[in-house]
Formats: structure tokens, C-alpha cells, sequence
């Protein structure tokens, strides 16, 4: 009888033994690991409006003038860019602009190990943060600029990106003669109107 | 029997067999794990014959292929008591592989043998309840010649299995106890051998068992995402986005009014003419006629321009341009930059200029020209590395005025160069 009750209390500490090593085992990984994640739990991207770029408004102001209007023209599926482009070679006086709006409605994705999936709107601040450009000050939505100048101070490359929820605008506006500052107000308020279009 | 032979590093436990000659023990080794040991008795260890086949069985033990399972662990011949050690696995002892070979001891009854193997391994399977302060139970069925199964050659003495069974187990165990070994059948070949003294748990226990861990992992598992959700930073919280704001209009005029395109005049090719400064084209020199910056005038280079056209640009007020040539490792040796601005009339040239030298050499990190040529050209040259001659001067082309700015810059080497050039540009705008 002995012999067994020793068995059983092998049988017993062995177990013990175990579980104290799932216990801590399970503790551990559960903690590092977390939450598993499955593809369905990843957001996808927000479908945008087909007639994203005409709801952006006229923006011949921001071209040199043309014989025939110039068209805003929208392509991508997930990502909507437009652009309308006026070129030095189709003009009798030494002018050109280019508008580029690419409005990009962020996915959600896959985390780290052991982080919850992230979400449109983080995913989104993460895309807009990655980007070295010089903040600008007293806007509604975070947005960030960066400007490139030729010799004579009025030919301009004039970049803004600008985020709000899980949308991110970038708008590029490249034209000569062009004063900066009127540039840099045409450019914000484009990514200004890409944003509200888009809610 | 006395009591267990010491062994250095192993501790024999329990006797399985005894002969005369020999003993098989069960033990374990130091670190734990189970051992079958035959150790040679006194009248063994005495017998050259038995010393030599013991011997011959463990090198066999140890060298044979196969042998992986129950591989031969120790042996020590030189001892009083020599002995061989081998690995205890279930199902198979390792001892009967000592055996084997000693069956010429045993004797050669294949079928005594078989029953000693069988014997064994079922020790091997279901371990016996010998102690070794127990003196083995030698029942009058032992192996011995008598009973006419394993009988040593020429000796009486007997294999005697251990009788471990405790008749309380034995019954409900099942293949009943140890305790029977031998004894009603006359040997170890009619022995029900019998696990009934140390019931193995039943399988299902242990997959209880495994159950139970996998609940306690699981469990654990969730506690620990609990506790990582709490305490990790959570990145996957957005804040709420900013309120959405009507946008403004865009402003009324964006683009400057641009200068308009003019045609390029035709070049004029080189003739005797006494430049600005230095060396000018020979009559009838071979030059790159460069027409196609959009300027109003053309001007002759010494070799196709080349590098960065990029630098290129216009604004309401000025055109801005370049031409240059490089050399082996791509660094600029003759650059002439030229900066043109159009004038309402040759007065109203007069009176921009200062502004308009101001704006270009500065736009060129050059010097603005100070002597005066004549009464629409001004030129300075600045010696040094690398030489530096600017010139500003007004024409008209087209049927309008223009300032033009130029600036050239040249290593040592190629200064007669860039004086060329520049005096051509003002050569091709009188």
C-alpha cells in the first residue's frame, strides 16, 4: 500500500511540477505574445468616392492659363491621386504648374508581437509622422510641409502633408512665377478641401 | 547473501537472480536512471573460465551494433568481484545481453534461457519489489540442475528469482504478483510473472494529467494577456481626429504674370572684334552655338555644354540660366551662368539696372560688375581661383529691351575660355 501511495505522490509532484511550468510558461508567453490576431481583426482601407478629385473644386487658378480646361484627372483604386499639369511647352510666356493630391485612406495593420492590431487612424499618424517634413503651426489637422525653390525666388515645389482620422492627403504644387506664400495657402487649402471630401 | 556488492557510482537495490556463480541486480546510477548489473559471485570471480566469458559479453555488449537501446554502461574486470552494468529499459532489461553469453554457464538448454531473458525483461517492464536488505527467496523451483531447466554445467546450485509479490497486490494487478514466481510451476518457464506489487497508473491518468497542464497553461495564457493589455503601451488607441473645418477659398491669383517667350536671334559667327576683357573668338573659330536656353540672343561655347540643365528657372521678372563644362571627374571647369530681364525701354533698363545686378549676382554669388564699358555695358573680372567675370548690359532684341546679367567662372586653365564666351554674349546683344 505504501508503494503505491508513493507512486500516486510521484504521480502527484510530477503534475505539480508540470503545472507550475505551463503556470509560468503560460503566464509568460501569454503576456509577450497577447491577443492573437487574425486577419479579419486587421481593418481594411476605406473605399473613397469615385469623383473624389472633381469634389476637390476648380482649380485652374492654380494653373497657367490654357486654350482648353485643364482636367483634374483621378486614377488609383485604393489610393485616389489627381492631377492636373500645365507644361512650359504648350505656353507662349515661361509659366508651368503641376498639382499632384494623392489622398490615401490608411488600412489598418498587422501589430508587433504581442500588440493589439492597429488601427486605420494610428496607422495613418504613423504614416503621416514618418515623414521628415517641418510641422506647420495653426492648423486644424497635424500637417506637416516641405518646399524646394529655384534661383529668382518664385519657382516653387511646395509639399504639404496633412492628416486627420485614418486619411492622409499629400499635396504637391510645383509652379513658376509663383509668390511662396500664395503657393503655400493655395497647397493647404487643396489639402484642406481633400480632407473634407473625403470624411 | 550478505547484502548488495558495492559498486562505485551505482546503487543495486534489488536482487533479480542469483546463481552460484553470478547475481543480477537492479539498481540505479548516480544520476538516477535505472541499471541491470551481474556481478560475478566469489566462486564466479574465481573462475577463470566465467571471468573471461563475462568479459567476451560485455565487449560484445559494448561493441556490437544494435545495441544502441541498452547500451553497455560500465565494466570492471580486475576487481574482486567483476561485473558488468547495462541500461534498465522497459521490455528489455539489458541484462539477458550479459547473458547471452554465459549460457555455456547457465547452460545450453535454449529453452532454460529463454526463460531466464523472459524473466528478465519482464523485471525490465514491471520492476521487481526486491530490497536489498531482503535475502532473495530461494524456492524449491529454482533454476538449479534439479529442476532440470537452467542448471550450470557440472554445478547444482540453482537460478533463484527474487519473490517480490505481496499477495494483497497480487490479485488485483494485472498478470498477478511476483510472489508466484516459479513456485507451482516448477521454474522460471512456468512462472507467472506479475506486476501486482506496483500498479502503473492507468494511461488515462496521465492524459488527465496533460489535460490538467494544458488548462493550467491556457489559463495562465489568458492571465497573461490580461496583464500585458494593462501594462504595454497601447498604440492602438487613436485619439479622437480633430474636428473637421469648412476649407477656405483658394486666393484669388496664385501665378505671377510670366515673362513671354521670345525668339532666339540667329548667331552671328566670329569676327575680328575687340571684346570686353581678354581673349575673344578667332574669325571663323569652330564653336557650339548654343540657341536653345529661350534667350534672346544665341552665343558661341567651346565645346557642347553639358552637366545639371536643372539649374534652370524663371520667374515674373527674370530668366535664369545656365551653361557649363565639366571635366574628367565631373567637376564644373568654365560655367557661365546668365540672368535676363525685360525692359520697357532702354531708360527704363538704365534705371533697373542697379536693382537687377543686385538681384542676379546675388542670385550667382558673383560680383556686381562696377567698370564701365560704355553707356549699356558694365563688366568686372576677379582674379583668383576661379576666375570670375560678370557683365550687365542692356539691348534690345526683338523689338524689346532687355537687361542681361553673366557670370563666368573658369579654373586658371580655361579663363581665355570663359573670356571668350562672355564677350561673345556681348558681341551677339549689341
Amino acid at each position: 500500500m505504501a508503494r503505491v501511495a508513493g507512486m500516486a505522490s510521484r504521480l502527484v509532484r510530477g503534475t505539480a511540477i508540470a503545472s507550475g511550468i505551463a503556470a509560468v510558461a503560460g503566464l509568460g508567453i501569454g503576456f509577450a505574445a497577447g491577443e492573437p490576431v487574425r486577419a479579419k481583426d486587421i481593418a481594411p482601407a476605406r473605399k473613397l468616392p469615385a469623383d473624389l478629385c472633381s469634389r476637390l473644386g476648380d482649380i485652374s487658378i492654380l494653373l497657367p492659363a490654357a486654350t482648353t480646361p485643364v482636367p483634374f484627372t483621378q486614377t488609383g483604386a485604393n489610393d485616389v491621386h489627381c492631377q492636373a499639369k500645365v507644361d512650359e511647352s504648350t505656353q507662349p510666356a515661361y509659366t508651368a504648374a503641376t498639382v499632384d493630391v494623392t489622398i490615401t485612406p490608411q488600412a489598418g495593420k498587422a501589430p508587433g508581437a504581442g500588440q493589439p492590431p492597429i488601427p486605420p487612424e494610428v496607422a495613418a499618424k504613423q504614416a503621416f509622422e514618418r515623414k521628415p517634413w517641418d510641422d506647420v503651426e495653426d492648423r486644424p489637422y497635424p500637417t506637416r510641409s516641405h518646399v524646394t525653390g529655384q534661383a529668382g525666388g518664385q519657382d516653387w515645389l511646395i509639399s504639404v502633408l496633412v492628416q486627420r482620422a485614418d486619411i492622409v492627403v499629400q499635396v504637391d504644387y510645383k509652379a513658376y512665377p509663383v509668390e511662396r506664400e500664395k503657393a503655400e495657402q493655395a497647397v493647404l487649402v487643396l489639402a484642406d478641401r481633400a480632407i473634407w471630401e473625403s470624411k | 547473501m550478505s547484502g548488495a556488492p558495492a559498486l562505485p557510482g551505482y546503487r543495486l537495490e534489488h536482487l533479480l537472480l542469483e546463481h552460484s556463480l553470478a547475481e543480477i541486480w537492479r539498481g540505479r546510477s548516480f544520476t538516477g536512471m535505472e541499471i541491470v548489473a551481474l556481478v560475478l559471485s566469489e566462486a564466479g570471480a574465481a573462475d577463470p573460465a566465467v571471468r573471461e566469458r563475462l568479459g567476451r559479453a560485455s565487449r560484445s555488449a559494448a561493441l556490437e551494433p544494435g545495441q544502441l537501446e541498452t547500451p553497455l554502461w560500465a565494466a570492471n574486470f580486475s576487481v574482486e568481484r567483476p561485473y558488468a552494468i547495462t541500461q534498465l529499459v522497459p521490455g528489455r532489461s539489458g541484462a539477458e545481453r550479459l547473458i547471452d553469453p554465459l549460457d555455456g554457464l547457465l547452460g545450453n538448454d535454449e529453452q532454460a534461457l529463454d526463460a531466464v531473458r523472459n524473466h528478465l525483461s519482464q523485471y525490465g517492464a514491471a520492476p521487481a519489489d526486491h530490497q536489498p536488505a531482503q535475502e532473495p527467496v530461494r524456492r524449491g523451483a529454482g533454476l538449479g540442475p534439479e529442476s532440470g531447466e537452467l542448471g550450470l554445467e557440472g554445478e547444482a546450485p540453482g537460478w533463484n528469482a527474487g519473490a517480490p509479490g505481496r499477495d494483497d497486490a497480487a490479485g488485483s494487478g494485472d498478470a498477478a504478483g511476483l510472489g508466484d514466481v516459479g513456485g507451482d510451476s516448477g521454474g522460471l518457464a512456468g512462472a507467472a510473472v506479475g506486476v501486482g506489487g506496483r500498479r502503473k497508473p492507468s494511461r488515462w491518468v496521465y492524459v488527465g494529467v496533460v489535460v490538467g497542464v494544458l488548462v493550467v497553461f491556457s489559463a495562465l495564457y489568458a492571465v497573461g494577456v490580461a496583464v500585458g493589455a494593462a501594462v504595454k503601451d497601447d498604440e492602438s488607441v487613436a485619439g479622437a481626429p480633430p474636428a473637421l473645418v469648412s476649407p477656405g477659398p483658394l486666393p484669388a491669383s496664385v501665378l505671377l504674370p510670366p515673362i513671354l517667350k521670345i525668339k532666339t536671334a540667329a548667331y552671328t559667327p566670329p569676327s575680328a572684334f575687340a571684346g570686353l576683357v581678354g581673349a575673344t573668338y578667332a574669325p571663323k573659330a569652330d564653336v557650339q552655338v548654343v540657341d536653345y536656353l529661350g534667350l534672346p540672343f544665341a552665343f558661341g561655347f567651346p565645346r557642347p555644354p553639358e552637366g545639371n540643365q536643372n539649374a534652370d528657372s524663371e520667374s515674373a521678372s527674370m530668366i535664369y540660366r545656365r551653361a557649363q563644362a565639366l571635366n574628367s571627374q565631373g567637376q564644373p571647369i568654365l560655367t557661365v551662368r546668365i540672368a535676363l530681364h525685360p525692359c520697357e525701354s532702354l531708360s527704363k533698363c538704365l534705371a533697373e539696372r542697379a536693382a537687377f545686378d543686385a538681384e542676379w549676382t546675388k542670385a550667382f554669388k558673383a560680383p556686381v560688375p562696377t567698370t564701365v564699358k560704355d553707356a549699356r555695358t558694365w563688366f568686372r573680372q576677379q582674379s583668383g581661383s576661379p576666375y570670375t567675370l560678370t557683365l550687365s548690359h542692356a539691348f534690345a532684341s526683338g523689338g524689346r529691351w532687355w537687361l542681361v546679367g553673366v557670370a563666368g567662372t573658369a579654373i586658371p586653365d580655361e579663363v581665355p575660355a570663359v573670356q571668350r564666351v562672355v564677350n561673345d554674349i556681348w558681341r551677339q546683344t549689341q
